[in-house]
């Protein structure tokens, strides 16, 4: 398992990268045919 | 964007690597909750390799304690956390909204994912389409097509100029950007080192990789595994066949049946290769020149993928050949050709002839033939062949 101190420095970090993105487009998604399996 | 999040379903995006899946999830946070909201986590995280499902109990701990409580959370790479599924199941119980992302294309279909049917609504998401090339181009393209000005000379040309680029660079958002082979070549390096020789304990590591660059430079064509299994020295056709299935789970190729009424027929015949993306066939492909031709037909089946087409390719016992057909149920609802070379008149004959026979074959009375430029609708043989140029297809402009 991973040490405490690391895991919170781990999360906090990485929601530091999820910034909005600035290149936004919509993406043409695909719901698969038997999407709500 | 469809409003997936008013639904309780855990939503599942899979897709390859680097074809915007984070993104996506940051888009998703950013409009329908706010990074104050959620809980995220990327299991990519190399310092995160040693976590088991067991202390999964512990980071939401972990979580509460850094940043309270929340009932949102986003799992990013789930895969790479053995047993994810049980976890995502508590989760759900606990009435958490989850989505994940995973580069695996069969990450639903463990007999552990049985624990969330019915509770999961599944999205591909594919490298850029031509048209979201074009909008990250700055292309106005749904004014364009609004107001119908791709007719005009100009915008005509600079349309097809954007396909010829889009052609060989691909998809890939970051190399759409940036235009570097590099790229690329890293993405497919990391495919096969993570997401097959680690994943499926691989130790032939220099022939997977030898295979994969094989169907690299192979792409749109017929491929056999006895062949494969020469090739490269390997002691059964069955190992060859765990190879491909490996190689076609992380996204980056797809196998393409020949079509029979048969499933075993289906099962048993020769398949043809197809890659996820242009850019990564012309960027790590041995090929010298790109070979236009070929370009053509895999961006053609990689658009069917991604509009869900159940799709084959057709060839009767001469060897005449209908480059997709599409299946709706037990028939064929569609044919569809690909030619590049259409100013060749014996390679155009041959491709019509091809989709004669074949819509003959198969019962259907028209069929479609994608070109480079030609647009035409023609009666041949009591057939309906309509010629559209591949801008207009991958546009879905047909019917204009």
């Amino acid at each position: 398992m991973i040490e405490e101190g690391l895991l919170k420095q781990v999360l906090i970090e990485q929601k530091e990268i999820i910034k909005p993105s600035s290149e936004y487009i919509e993406r043409e998604l695909i719901k698969k045919s038997a999407a709500i399996s | 964007m469809p409003q997936f999040h008013k639904l309780k379903h855990i939503v599942v995006i899979t897709g390859h690597r680097r074809a915007g899946k984070s993104v996506f999830l940051s888009q998703i946070i950013h409009k329908y909750y706010g990074i104050d909201e959620v809980y995220y986590l990327n299991f990519d995280d190399e310092r995160l390799v040693s976590l088991k499902c067991e202390d999964m109990n512990r980071v939401m701990e972990v979580f509460h304690i850094l940043f309270g409580d929340k009932k949102v959370i986003f799992l990013d790479e789930i895969q790479n956390l053995e047993g994810w599924e049980r976890f995502v199941a508590r989760l759900y119980n606990q009435g958490y909204k989850i989505y994940i992302t995973g580069s695996n294309a069969r990450l639903l279909s463990s007999e552990l994912a049985t624990l969330l049917t019915g509770r999961y609504v599944e999205i591909e998401l594919f490298p850029f389409s031509f048209r979201e090339f074009l909008i990250y181009k700055g292309f106005h393209i749904d004014d364009i097509v609004k107001q119908k000005t791709y007719y005009k000379t100009e915008t005509k040309a600079h349309l097809r100029k954007l396909l010829d680029e889009y052609l060989v660079t691909g998809g890939f958002p970051e190399n759409v950007r940036y235009k570097e082979s590099v790229i690329l070549r890293k993405l497919f390096s990391d495919v096969i080192t993570k997401d097959v020789v680690n994943r499926y304990k691989i130790k032939e590591v220099k022939t997977i990789k030898e295979i994969a660059h094989y169907l690299l430079s192979n792409s749109s064509k017929e491929f056999s595994y006895n062949r494969i299994k020469n090739i490269y020295s390997l002691g059964s056709v069955h190992t060859v066949k765990n190879y491909i299935e490996y190689l076609t789970s992380t996204y980056m190729f797809f196998e393409l049946s020949r079509f029979s009424h048969s499933l075993k027929e289906i099962q048993t015949r020769i398949k043809k290769i197809y890659v996820i993306d242009n850019g990564l066939i012309d960027a790590v492909g041995f090929s010298s020149s790109p070979d236009i031709g070929r370009l053509y037909e895999n961006l053609v089946f990689v658009e069917l993928r991604r509009r869900g087409a159940d799709l084959y390719y057709y060839k009767d016992k001469r060897g005449r050949e209908i480059d997709f057909v599409v299946r709706n149920k037990r028939n064929i609802k569609e044919a569809i050709q690909v030619c590049f070379d259409v100013n060749n008149d014996e390679v155009l004959k041959k491709e019509v002839s091809g989709l004669i026979y074949g819509l003959k074959e198969l019962g259907l009375k028209k069929g479609l033939i994608i070109t480079s430029g030609l647009e035409d609708r023609k009666r041949i043989k009591g057939y309906d062949i309509e010629f559209l140029p591949l801008w207009k297809w991958l546009l879905t402009l047909g019917e204009e």
